[in-house]
């Protein structure tokens, strides 16, 4: 079984990865690439301020968006396995995958008609005569990026959130109670270390694909949001500099490994085990 | 270890209802627990115990009714501030902790001291045999030493109330039995008050000081296992603790006494105070009925004895059991079995059946039979 599955990996993962990874290392004439072993793209990734704050608005709108998606999808997860909407909780997350199917697009539009220069939101702020136009600041911006990728992302949160708070059992809080922690106390130390996987699987997810994102930055960014994701299609699809753009999403990715392994490490400090 | 302000009762409930949605899971329940008993609630699962101890640790709050315990209102006090330690169905330890983690839990909630913690800690873990245990972790404990550490970890900040929500029923048969007398040495050894939920009417009535029974959220009886084993009240207490040989007809009083026409059989006792129905249920235990050889061919109507044959014998290692059949009736009869006991029989021979006056029990007839 782990065969056929090793293989997939290989063909459809490894191989363009490394291809794209020996890229990195390469340079080009503007017409063909010629591997090496230059690292002169990761220092041109590393010195440019163009890149450096790419990526690092890259990190920084992931982790916003990993941890608002946590933040909004943890009391549904809550709600829907420990809390008052149990018998609800197949509906409700039903509902929450058939939102994932909608296209990501068709999401990210419908934000715009709400966030942009000329949305929804603006206008009715507008007519009630708001004074200037306190919207301004939102569209086009890393704000609207955030908002936006959390409204997509909150789903995918609630799924890994769902499954971790559904294995704490209830017993285990009341004991908690019993035992003289208040609600909150009982929250703090049990539900929050039990639910600690999931809280790691949901930032992982939602970080990862927010961090790479380029198509919400694109639509809804404006040229103070573009995140790093836009730099590489840009060195992809029309500078032709293959090389440099590898170089540029291998710091990305190595960055976001280094990002999830420290908080992981820091979390197992803080969270899974309760020492006096 | 233990103090009570007072010498009203450990915990009290009065006039207790709660309802889920539609569903009534009890009904006016009163009860009062005396400081130092072991105290069981017996009955059906769905009966409302689990609910009733919920009830009194503060983590379902009753729809109507007041919980005090030692004698001060805590009807709408949270959980963390009543003084009652819990042990659950299956000990409900925390997975992310040490066996001494989980001990120490209510301690350092308290902010108890690191030594003092640690000291009390280890002194719970040695009661209770888990000397070594303490730096295991929950998923290294078979089901007795999860068990000991639940209790450990409920008892640690002394609680005067100790609720135990079927503790035993994950266990196996002789650990359960084993666990049982432990339990109740503990009770006496630490002197606390014992609240203890099981429908295990052999483990009630091994363990309690006092037995309260209960069938569709309320209570149906309240007393020692002598009184309730041996007197039962209704027909769900003669039926649900331990076996009866159950008989129906029409009740007479005759000097003093009060007789019940069972057909072919008649029943002569005497009736507790107070008892005046008309028609009713005469209860009578398997082993307080004689079994004799048929000694002659009479066959007139006698109190409280009967000619039948054995339908089945059934030898049990301690006590022989026979189902005896009667004209119109079957009992069961239980003897102990041992080397200087009663002669034995066998299917099919004739027999005389007989019990005395005082192993009658006369229940009323009652709408919820």
């Amino acid at each position: 079984m782990v065969a056929p599955a090793g293989l997939f990996m290989a063909i459809f993962f490894i191989v363009p990865l490394g291809v794209l990874f020996a890229y990195s290392f390469g340079a080009t004439n503007g017409i063909d690439v010629s591997f090496g072993l230059s690292l002169d793209n990761y220092a041109k990734v590393v010195t440019s301020p163009l890149f450096r704050d790419l990526i690092w608005r890259s990190l920084w709108v992931g982790s916003c968006v990993g941890i608002f998606s946590i933040v909004l999808a943890f009391p549904l997860a809550y709600a829907i396995t420990l809390g008052p909407l149990q018998r609800a909780g197949t509906f409700v997350l039903l509902m929450v995958i058939v939102s994932l199917f909608t296209a990501y697009i068709v999401r990210i539009y419908a934000w715009r008609t709400l966030l942009g220069k000329q949305g929804a939101i603006g206008q009715l702020l507008a007519a009630a005569g708001v004074p200037g136009s306190p919207l301004e600041a939102l569209s086009y911006s890393k704000a609207a990026v955030i908002i936006t990728l959390v409204s997509i992302l909150v789903p995918v949160a609630v799924l890994p959130l769902t499954s971790a708070l559904s294995g704490i059992p209830p017993s285990c809080i009341a004991a908690a109670r019993s035992l003289g922690a208040t609600a909150f106390g009982a929250f703090a130390r049990i539900t929050v270390p039990l639910a600690s996987r999931g809280i790691i699987s949901a930032f992982a997810l939602t970080f990862v694909i927010a961090a790479g994102d380029f198509i919400t930055p694109q639509l809804l960014g404006g040229p103070q949001a573009q995140l790093a994701g836009n730099a590489v299609v840009s060195r992809f699809g029309l500078s032709f500099d293959w090389p440099l753009g590898s170089a540029i999403a291998f710091t990305l990715i190595f960055l976001m490994g280094a990002l999830l392994w420290t908080m992981a490490l820091v979390l197992r400090r803080l969270g899974i085990k309760d020492r006096p | 270890m233990t103090t009570t302000s007072s010498s009203g009762p450990a915990v009290a409930v009065e006039s207790i209802s709660k309802r889920f949605g539609a569903v009534q899971a009890l009904s006016g329940v009163s009860l009062a627990v005396a400081p130092g008993r072991f105290v069981s609630l017996l009955g059906p699962s769905g009966c409302g115990k689990t609910t009733l101890m919920r009830i009194i640790a503060g983590l379902d709050r009753q729809s109507e009714g007041r919980v005090l315990i030692d004698s001060r209102d805590m009807s709408r006090t949270a959980p963390h501030r009543r003084p009652v330690g819990l042990v659950f169905q299956r000990y409900a330890l925390f997975p992310h902790m040490t066996v001494a983690e989980n001990v120490g839990f209510a301690l350092r909630l308290r902010g108890a001291d690191r030594s003092a913690t640690q000291a009390r800690v280890q002194e719970l873990l040695d009661l209770f045999q888990l000397g070594q245990f303490g730096g295991r972790s929950i998923d290294q404990l078979s089901g007795g030493q999860a068990q000991r550490v639940a209790l450990a970890r409920a008892l640690a900040d002394s609680p005067p109330v100790l609720l135990l929500d079927e503790p035993m029923s994950a266990l196996d048969l002789k650990l359960r039995q084993a666990m049982q007398l432990e339990l109740r040495r503990l009770q006496k050894q630490i002197g606390a008050t014992f609240l203890f939920v099981t429908h295990d009417q052999d483990e009630a009535m091994v363990m309690s000081d006092e037995i309260v029974l209960m069938n569709n959220g309320e209570i149906v009886q309240q007393g020692t296992p002598e009184e309730v084993y041996g007197r039962p009240r209704s027909l769900f207490s003669a039926r649900f603790l331990g076996e009866a040989n159950l008989f129906s007809g029409p009740l007479r009083r005759e000097a003093g006494a009060t007789l019940l026409d069972a057909g072919s059989l008649l029943l002569k006792s005497h009736a507790a105070a107070g008892f005046a129905a008309t028609r009713g249920w005469a209860c009578i235990r398997p082993e307080a009925i004689r079994i004799e050889a048929r000694s002659d061919n009479k066959t007139e109507r006698r109190p409280n004895a009967a000619a039948g044959r054995v339908r089945e014998a059934i030898f049990q290692g301690a006590y022989r059991r026979y189902v005896v059949e009667l004209d119109g009736h079957s009992v069961l009869v239980q003897q102990p079995a041992g080397s200087d006991a009663a002669p034995t029989f066998g299917e099919g021979d004739r027999v005389d059946v007989s019990w005395s006056e005082s192993g009658i029990t006369y229940i009323e007839d009652a709408d919820n039979a």
